[in-house]
This record gives structure tokens, C-alpha cells and sequence, in this order.
């Protein structure tokens, strides 16, 4: 098995913080885990960009066209990066509470044309709402460990998460990925199986 | 045995925290800052008594580590590749001298650049120095190579660089957690003039005997286990040592139509895409890249119709190869010369060869391009690196370019590189150039009979890098300009390492401060002012005041420091006295904010064509009121 997951976001948004997770809860599961990340200027604001993969991968980027998931913790970086979904891919997007943001129509309809999944998320809002915005990575995780084929169980995502996080945000976490994984109800109708 | 998810620098601490390293110094570099930190944290876990140090400079952290090697130590030092740049003249000496305790120097280059002024190859300055060099693809064969290399070291007595690629160190990956070396080593230093101080007759005797372990170490590579083939398809082609029981296909004068030559992280990459293409190539990966395997690597060749060689960043594989008229690779321009060998610039690479070779039926169509195209009709925010929200590089700057209106600006490595945002960096060629460039420039202007404004600027760790001689050297000939050191506590871009300005070691511990003010002074500097930019009048007076003294008849050569914490280090300045700014209903528009002041936090709202502040990421740090000259930023009471 290999499954090959992009996450990408801006500084301050915990993209390496959600890769560590997801490696580490591969790793429990006996997976191996090789991946990239993007250092240097993503403290100042920038892009930030990570490559997993999970299973027997062993080069460290993903190849464009190839990725089975996007996890984008910014809209404008997920259409930076949108060009590394596979045919048939998903993509889970932090709408970041502006309505209608993602996809605009264009390239929704080249997404459909490519048979690729949408799972969009107000995960900003989520955070928001919970009292502490650096918490939307977390709910977008929920989300995705939801989503058919993805190869992290709920269960098992959210107990690595418990292990990682310290104890006075422990509540806060795992609130978060669950009011993200509870929205899986909302693409009941739209698996594409 | 217990796994850990971890970054490939860490991989590599671990290697050496396995290997028993007793000295490990480093000058920080992206690439290469994390490695260090590891092995603190392993230090401090395990509790062990390993010395560490964050050198004031590449050159000196070499040369720390080799003469505790020279003790019997096992020691390590690590950098960026342009930090070897930097340790060159060590290291070219101390391949003739040797070594006694396992030296292992790790230099990261960065294939890209992503974080470099160069693209350069350590494995070329590897054989340029005659220094054996091991190119790790992963994070755990990293780990692995590091043992490998003491003991390489120690057995030959030659200094062994370890080069991870960005793409090995900045990888992450699972690692096994193996056993600890513990084995004493105490220290013994043997005089021995005639190696540790060779006169040049000497040097000659060593020249030679150098020569005869590269030989041993060659031909102990042609038997390496990080030398290995790649089992792709079915083919499992045998070579070299191994028993070539198995080869198939068995016909005598069958040759490959083409095989790869792969190192470091191009190997991984190919060997992914071979098996995306689902054709069968031999591959041969080479981790020890110097002294090459010849003997291997041409058992290769002459298996192969065409060989293609993929390595980064440079060609140093391909340049010892000893008959290359089958070898297709960065030399003959079948791969291109500059940039990272990514898996989105082999693929059409391979695919290309691989269909010429008829291995595959024909290129594989590109996908519809329809979703590049509707992604261009999308606007997207730039997020090219700036300075942050609050920094004091900033105000320093912005002051800067009203008082120097038409001065050049010669500046150096860090994050102040970003000045250039601000229009007020004109150069930056490698550490410590700021001042001598500043100097060339004077001296070049000056035979013109001109009097030429320069501003050099230099960061505080840059300055004890290599800043020190230059300012000595431009105090001595005489030359005339304003050197502004900004000195913002920390080594800011790479991850706040502390500097030799501060009292505090790598691992925490208390340090003598070594005072740049006190440094500048020694250097025979005498006007010398410390000011804050934060307080903008008082900085530009001061900078007016060094201006003049560069003019006046006794004068000289000024030097402004400009003190102001690296705010994402220390934001208690801020914190204790917040001024936060809002704009009036009055601007106009007109950007020069925008252009002048060049903060992230002030952003113009289309619709309303005024400034907003961006209150995400403004740390109230109310420098900005000056940069409306109309008054339009004001504070917000």
C-alpha cells in the first residue's frame, strides 16, 4: 500500500505539526512513513508545503498528478497546490469561514472531470468557535480521517493526537477533530465509492 | 527495535549520538541547523557527556572538532555546504594530516536553491580536497552512513564528509533507535611535529600517503553495502561482488538496453518512477561516491547499451566515471545542469529515454491541461518571504533609506537580506561581505576622486562570522563608510541560535559574552553609537551624526549598532509597551506605506482603495505611524 498525502497551508497554520501527527500514527500501525517538508521562510509568513507518504514509499516528494490526498489548511494554497491530485483523488479543503471559496467554477468542473472528491471545512470556524484558532488543523484532520480510503482510522488519528498533545489542550484537541469529524455527515450523498 | 518518525538532520544526530560522538560543533545553515539541536536533545536525554558547541564560524567549528579528534575523540561538525566554503582551508589540510578519533564533517548542500547563494556540489569539493564522501538518499540510510563513516574514519585515519542533500535532511522519515556506542575514549594527544606540523618535505610524504588510502578506500568501496544495486522488475541484476548466480536474462552477449547510476535522493525517485513505468532497468545506487568503485561501476557500464547517470547536484559521479562514451547524463546534457532533479523533472526525463529504448510503447499523454488553465484564471496572494510584523530590520532600514537617499547599500547573509524588500540592500555575496564590499566600493570611487555614500549593513552573528576581519582591514586602509550592525540578540533566520554577543551556550549553559561594541572598538573604530530603530528620530540622528563623521576631515569609517530583539525570539519589548495604530478615514491611497514601509500587516482594501492593518498578524508594534508621512497611521488611543 501507498498512500500519498500533500498537506499545505501558510506559516503558523500547523502543517508540520499535522504531518508529525499523521507519521506518527502510521508509524504505530506498523506503516512506514517518508516524506518532505518546505523550512526556511515558512516562519515569515510563506507557503508551506509537506509530501507523505504512507506504505512503501521511499522518495521524499510526491510527483504532480499523483497525490490520492490533498490537505490544504489554506484555500489560495490549495489551489497552488492542486495540481498534484491524482484522477480520482480527494481533496479537503479549510474554507476558512469565507463562503463559496473553494473551488471557484472553473476549476470545479476540471476537478469533476477528473472524478476527484471535495471535503470542504470551516475548520477556522470550528477553532473559532472553541475559543483558539490554532486549532483548525486539528478539525481539518478530523475530517479527513473520515473520508472513504483514507488510510488513518478515526479512532486510531484521534489517539495519536491525544498521546501528542499536552494536557491543558487535550480537551481543546480532541474537540476540535471531532466537530470536524462529525461534519463527515454533511458528504453522505457525495462519496464517490 | 523501536521506531521514531523523525527529520533526516535528526536521523543523522542519532547516527552520531550511535556512534559515540564525543565533540559535536556546527555554525548554523539551512540545511543543516537542526542537527545540533538533536544531538543536545539526545545528550540531555540520555544524559550523556558529550561536548557541544555553536562555533562563531564553520572555519573555527572544523577546526574545533578535528583537534579533538587529533585527542582521540570522536567528533563531528556540521554546515551548510557554503559553510565548507568557509572550513576549506581546514579541511584541505587535515585530509594530508589525518586524524585519530572518527572525524566526520557533514555538510548539507541544497539542490534547488531553496536556502543557498549557490547550487554547489560537496561531493566535487569532496574530491577536490581528496576526502572520501558518503551521499545518504534517505534519512535512515543517513543514520546508517554517520556509523559507517567513523568507522571509515578511524580505520583509514582520514576526515569522512557525510553530504545529505535538503531533501535527506529536511526529509522525514521512521528510523530504528539502535545501540549506543558507550566505548571510552580518553583523551591522548601524541606530538608528533612531523604530521601535526608538517613542513612542506613532510607534506609531501603525507601527499603520498593520502594517495595510498584512497586507494584502500577505493577499493573497499567497490565492496560497500551502501554501493548496492536496486532490485527493480524482475531482471535482479547481479553485479560486482556479489554472487551472479541469478543473472537473468543468462545470454552472454545480452546487454541492458539501459541502465540508471543513481545517488542520493535521485536514486529513490527513479526507482519509484521505474516501478510507475512497470519496466525492468538495472540500477546501480552509489552512497560512496568518492573514491568511486570504478571497477563496479564499469561492470555496469559494459552491461548496459546506455547508462544514464542521475545525481545532484553537480556531476561527481559522472566526472570520475573512466570511459564515458555510452554515459548520458549532466555532462552531455541529457539532464539538466541547474535545479533539483524533483520527480515532476525525471519523469518526462525517463519517459522519454525509456520510450527511445523502446522499453515503453510511446510517451504517456499528458493529463487534460484544462485544470492548469482554469487555475490561471484564479488570483493567488504572493508570498515571497518579507520581513516579519515588528521587525527591527525594518525601522532600521526605512530610517536608513531616508537619511541615505542616495547611498549603495552593501549587505550580507540573514534575514536583513530581505531589505531588499525596502530597496536598501544592493549586495549580498557571501558572510561578512557587507564590509568589504562597502570597502572595495570605497576605494574603487575614491581613485575617481568621488565621494561616494555607502551603507554596509550586517547582522550580529554575521558580524563575529566573519564580519570582524573585514571592519579590521577597512579601519587599517583607511576606508570611509557607515557600517550599521543589527543586532537583534539572536541568529534570527536559522532558528535563534545564540551568538558569541550572548552569555549563553548551545546546550543552555552560561557563557562569556564576547560584546560586538567592545569588538568593534579593538578593531580601532572610533565612532561608535548604539541607538534602537524603534525610536526613529533619535536612530536617524544618529545615522546623520555617522554620516558626517564619515565626511569630516579627522574622520573615518562610522559604525552604528542598531539594538532591537528579533521580535519571533523576544517579544517582551512589545508586549510591555504595545502601540497599536489604526489608519484615519483620510488615506488617500497613495501606497507609499506600502512600498516604504513594506509591512506584511498593512494591506490595501480594493474596495475602498485605503490601507487596512491586518490584525492576524500585527504585533502592535507602532513603527508604521512614521511611515505615512501624511499622518495617516495614527495611534490608536
Amino acid at each position: 500500500m501507498n498512500n500519498k498525502i500533500l498537506l499545505a497551508g501558510v506559516g503558523g497554520q500547523g502543517v508540520l505539526f499535522a504531518h508529525q501527527l499523521l507519521a506518527d500514527c502510521a508509524l504505530a500501525q506498523g506503516l512506514d512513513v517518508t516524506g518532505a517538508e518546505t523550512h526556511g521562510m515558512s516562519q515569515r509568513g510563506g507557503s508551506v508545503v509537506s509530501h507523505l507518504k504512507i506504505g512503501d514509499g521511499i522518495a521524499p516528494l510526491i510527483r504532480q498528478g499523483t497525490a490520492d490526498w490533498i490537505l490544504a489548511f489554506d484555500a489560495a494554497e490549495a489551489y497552488r497546490n492542486l495540481a498534484f491530485i491524482r484522477c480520482g483523488g480527494t481533496i479537503v479543503v479549510n474554507t476558512q469561514s469565507v463562503p463559496n471559496n473553494f473551488p471557484a467554477a472553473p476549476v470545479s468542473q476540471q476537478l469533476e472531470k477528473f472524478n476527484v472528491a471535495l471535503r470542504v471545512l470551516d475548520a477556522d470556524g470550528i477553532a473559532r468557535n472553541l475559543g483558539r484558532a490554532s486549532v483548525a488543523n486539528v478539525a481539518l484532520l478530523g475530517l479527513a480521517s473520515t473520508c472513504v480510503g483514507f488510510p488513518l482510522a478515526r479512532a486510531a488519528l484521534r489517539e495519536t493526537l491525544a498521546r501528542a498533545t499536552r494536557p491543558q489542550f487535550l480537551e481543546l484537541n480532541l474537540q476540535a477533530f471531532d466537530e470536524g469529524a462529525n461534519k463527515a455527515s454533511d458528504f453522505f450523498n457525495e462519496d464517490k465509492l | 527495535m523501536s521506531q521514531t518518525v523523525v527529520l533526516g538532520n535528526e536521523a543523522i544526530a542519532r547516527g552520531l549520538i550511535e556512534s559515540g560522538v564525543n565533540v559535536m560543533t556546527s555554525y548554523p545553515g539551512t540545511p543543516s541547523s537542526e542537527i545540533l539541536p538533536a544531538v543536545i536533545a539526545w545528550k540531555k536525554k540520555l544524559g550523556l557527556n558529550t561536548y557541544v558547541e555553536w562555533s562563531v564560524n564553520e572555519k573555527v567549528a572544523f577546526e574545533v572538532a578535528l583537534a579533538a579528534s587529533w585527542a582521540g575523540k570522536r567528533a563531528a561538525v556540521a554546515m551548510k555546504q557554503v559553510g565548507l566554503n568557509v572550513a576549506s582551508d581546514p579541511l584541505l589540510s587535515a585530509a594530508y594530516t589525518g586524524v585519530v578519533g572518527g572525524f566526520v564533517v557533514i555538510s548539507c548542500d541544497d539542490p534547488g536553491p531553496y536556502s543557498s547563494q549557490t547550487e554547489q556540489d560537496t561531493r566535487l569539493f569532496a574530491i577536490f580536497a581528496k576526502v572520501p564522501v558518503l551521499d545518504p538518499a534517505t534519512p535512515r540510510e543517513a543514520q546508517a552512513m554517520v556509523r559507517a563513516a567513523f568507522a571509515l574514519s578511524e580505520k583509514y585515519r582520514v576526515p569522512v564528509i557525510l553530504r545529505p542533500a535538503m531533501r535527506v535532511a529536511h526529509a522525514r522519515q521512521n528510523i530504528p533507535l539502535d545501540e549506543i556506542d558507550a566505548t571510552p575514549r580518553p583523551a591522548q594527544f601524541n606530538q608528533d611535529p612531523t604530521r601535526w606540523a608538517a613542513t612542506p618535505r613532510y607534506r609531501l610524504l603525507l601527499h603520498k600517503e593520502l594517495n595510498e588510502k584512497l586507494g584502500k578506500i577505493e577499493a573497499e568501496f567497490e565492496r560497500s553495502p551502501f554501493n548496492s544495486k536496486l532490485e527493480v522488475g524482475s531482471w535482479k541484476l547481479e553485479i560486482g561482488n556479489s554472487n551472479a548466480t541469478n543473472v537473468h536474462p543468462p545470454t552472454f552477449n545480452f546487454k541492458y538496453p539501459i541502465g540508471i547510476i543513481a545517488s542520493g535522493v535521485p536514486s529513490t525517485t527513479a526507482r519509484e518512477l521505474l516501478e510507475e513505468f512497470a519496466v525492468d532497468v538495472p540500477v546501480l545506487k552509489i552512497g560512496a561516491v568518492y573514491p568511486l568503485p570504478r571497477k563496479l561501476v564499469s561492470d555496469f557500464v559494459a552491461r548496459c547499451e546506455k547508462v544514464l547517470v542521475l545525481e545532484e547536484p553537480d556531476a561527481a559521479i559522472e566526472l570520475q566515471m573512466p570511459d564515458r562514451r555510452n554515459v548520458m547524463g549532466r555532462l552531455d546534457g541529457t539532464v539538466p545542469n541547474a535545479g533539483e532533479l524533483s520527480p515532476d523533472v525525471l519523469y518526462p526525463l525517463l519517459a522519454h529515454i525509456l520510450s527511445e529504448a523502446k522499453l515503453i510503447n510511446a510517451m504517456p499523454p499528458p493529463r487534460d491541461p484544462g485544470l492548469g488553465d482554469a487555475l490561471k484564471s484564479i488570483p493567488l496572494p504572493m508570498r515571497a518571504p518579507r520581513l516579519c510584523p515588528g521587525c527591527g530590520h525594518r525601522s532600521a532600514f526605512y530610517s536608513i533609506r531616508r537619511v541615505f537617499p542616495s547611498a549603495f547599500f552593501a549587505s550580507d547573509i540573514g534575514c536583513y537580506t530581505l531589505g531588499t524588500n525596502l530597496r536598501a540592500v544592493d549586495t549580498c555575496l557571501d558572510m561578512g561581505a557587507a564590509i568589504t564590499v562597502a570597502t572595495g566600493l570605497y576605494h574603487a570611487y575614491r581613485l575617481d576622486g568621488k565621494n561616494q555614500s555607502l551603507v554596509a549593513t550586517i547582522g550580529d552573528s554575521t558580524f563575529i562570522h566573519s564580519g570582524i576581519t573585514g571592519l579590521a582591514n577597512a579601519v587599517h586602509t583607511g576606508a570611509r563608510f557607515v557600517l550599521v550592525i543589527l543586532d537583534n540578540n539572536t541568529t534570527a533566520m536559522t532558528g535563534f541560535q545564540p551568538t558569541a554577543n550572548q552569555a549563553r551556550l548551545a546546550d543552555g549553559a552560561a557563557g562569556a559574552r564576547v560584546a560586538i561594541s567592545e569588538l568593534v572598538r579593538a578593531c580601532g573604530v572610533t565612532f561608535l553609537r548604539e541607538a534602537d530603530p524603534y525610536d526613529q528620530a533619535d536612530f536617524q540622528n544618529v545615522l546623520k551624526q555617522a554620516e558626517a563623521f564619515t565626511q569630516a576631515e579627522e574622520g573615518g569609517i562610522a559604525v552604528v549598532i542598531a539594538k532591537r530583539p528579533c521580535v519571533l525570539y523576544d517579544r517582551t519589548p512589545i508586549v510591555a509597551q504595545p502601540v497599536p495604530v489604526r489608519v484615519t478615514d483620510e488615506c488617500d491611497g497613495c501606497k507609499y506605506c506600502l512600498v516604504a514601509f513594506e509591512c506584511p500587516a498593512l494591506v490595501m482594501n480594493a474596495a475602498t482603495n485605503q490601507v487596512e492593518i491586518d490584525r492576524r498578524i500585527c504585533v502592535d508594534c507602532g513603527q508604521c505611524v512614521e511611515a505615512c508621512y501624511k499622518g495617516f497611521i495614527v495611534e490608536a488611543k
